[in-house]
């Protein structure tokens, strides 16, 4: 039974490395938002169906800040979204980039929010996306949620 | 709408008879997506706005209002659709007629020559002459009442822009899922994982 149980740790810790990595960061949910608790990735939600997920993936190829910045927002807008806002906040002294991007999905249009953080072999992700009318009138909320995420040291 | 004035000089058979003042001619459309909670509110919004301003209202459809704006309040205008909610997609161009124009004046101006010909002729024909001179002068002022009728209609339409305000796209193709990207972790980053990982 030991054994057993040591194996499952075992295979469990192998995953979170193999994964990338797992919870290097931190992040709040925006208020009013449930946080879900399964998962590597920080995920949330809220009544009326915004979704906040908050990841990290690795650095690879290695590339700085600048690079991505452009690269995410060539390939946002050619993967056929209408970026209504790309620029360049800070949080924690650190650049990070803002996306807002607007597609039709279904019947409905969707605006979807992507910020994207650089520290050296990791790339930090935070993404809200909902109906374009609510996550308009959630846009303070899930903006102070993006501001409050960081790596850990 | 007049905006840029040209200074042109109407040749004929490579003489220059008659320096006249020209300005490009060109018709305003404009577009946008506007995204706000309550579309009904907006649309009588926007029904005032225009009707208060010289504009007036051509269609409006659950999803679409088409309107005509004094050109030279198009630019209020679109700040006040902009305050209204969130514009996602915002088009603005205009199509040049000013050689359509040229071309309604140059006609006119050789007609009018024409005429002033055939009122000299019919000043000194005598009685014989005079019906088939008459019939001409009397078609040639038709045409030119004409050419000035489509000259004004059209000076006229460029004074108003054609706004279509739509409530949702219009275009429904959806952006693509994954991508061709080079770099794998791009290729992850989209709205459908992001909405399947909470299913």
């Amino acid at each position: 039974m030991f054994f057993v149980r040591s194996k499952i740790i075992l295979l469990l810790i192998s995953l979170l490395i193999l994964s990338g990595c797992g919870r290097q960061f931190t992040a709040v949910a925006p208020e009013g938002f449930a946080v879900y608790r399964a998962g590597s990735a920080f995920r949330a939600a809220s009544h009326d169906r915004l979704v906040y997920r908050v990841k990290c993936t690795e650095n690879i190829p290695y590339a700085e800040f600048s690079f991505w910045k452009e690269a995410l927002t060539k390939r946002m807008s050619d993967a056929g979204y209408r970026v209504i806002n790309d620029s360049v906040i800070q949080i924690n002294d650190k650049d990070a980039l803002f996306l807002e991007l607007v597609a039709p999905l279904g019947d409905s249009d969707y605006l979807y929010n992507i910020l994207m953080m650089v520290e050296g072999k990791k790339i930090l992700l935070a993404e809200a996306a909902g109906e374009v009318e609510i996550m308009h009138k959630n846009r303070e909320k899930i903006i102070k949620a993006f501001k409050s995420i960081g790596f850990k040291n | 709408m007049i905006f840029i004035i040209l200074v042109l000089i109407i040749c004929s058979g490579g003489k220059a008879e008659e320096k006249i003042e020209v300005t490009s001619v060109y018709h305003v459309n404009a577009h946008c997506v506007l995204k706000t909670g309550n579309r009904e509110c907006a649309a009588e919004k926007i029904n005032q706005i225009a009707e208060n301003n010289g504009g007036w209202l051509i269609l409006q459809k659950p999803d679409i209002i088409n309107l005509r704006m004094p050109v030279e309040f198009m630019n209020d205008f679109l700040e006040t659709i902009d305050s209204m909610g969130i514009i996602t997609d915002k088009v603005y161009n205009r199509t040049d007629h000013t050689a359509q124009y040229l071309n309604i004046i140059a006609q006119i101006q050789a007609r009018q020559s024409l005429l002033n010909q055939y009122l000299a002729v019919l000043d000194s024909s005598g009685t014989e002459g005079i019906y088939p001179v008459s019939r001409s002068v009397a078609d040639l002022q038709q045409g030119l009442e004409e050419l000035e009728g489509s000259m004004k209609g059209m000076l006229e339409r460029m004074k108003y822009a054609n706004v279509k305000i739509y409530f949702r796209f219009f275009d429904r193709r959806q952006p693509v899922a994954t991508g061709k990207s080079n770099f794998e972790w791009l290729n992850s980053v989209n709205l459908h994982s992001l909405l399947e990982d909470f299913r």
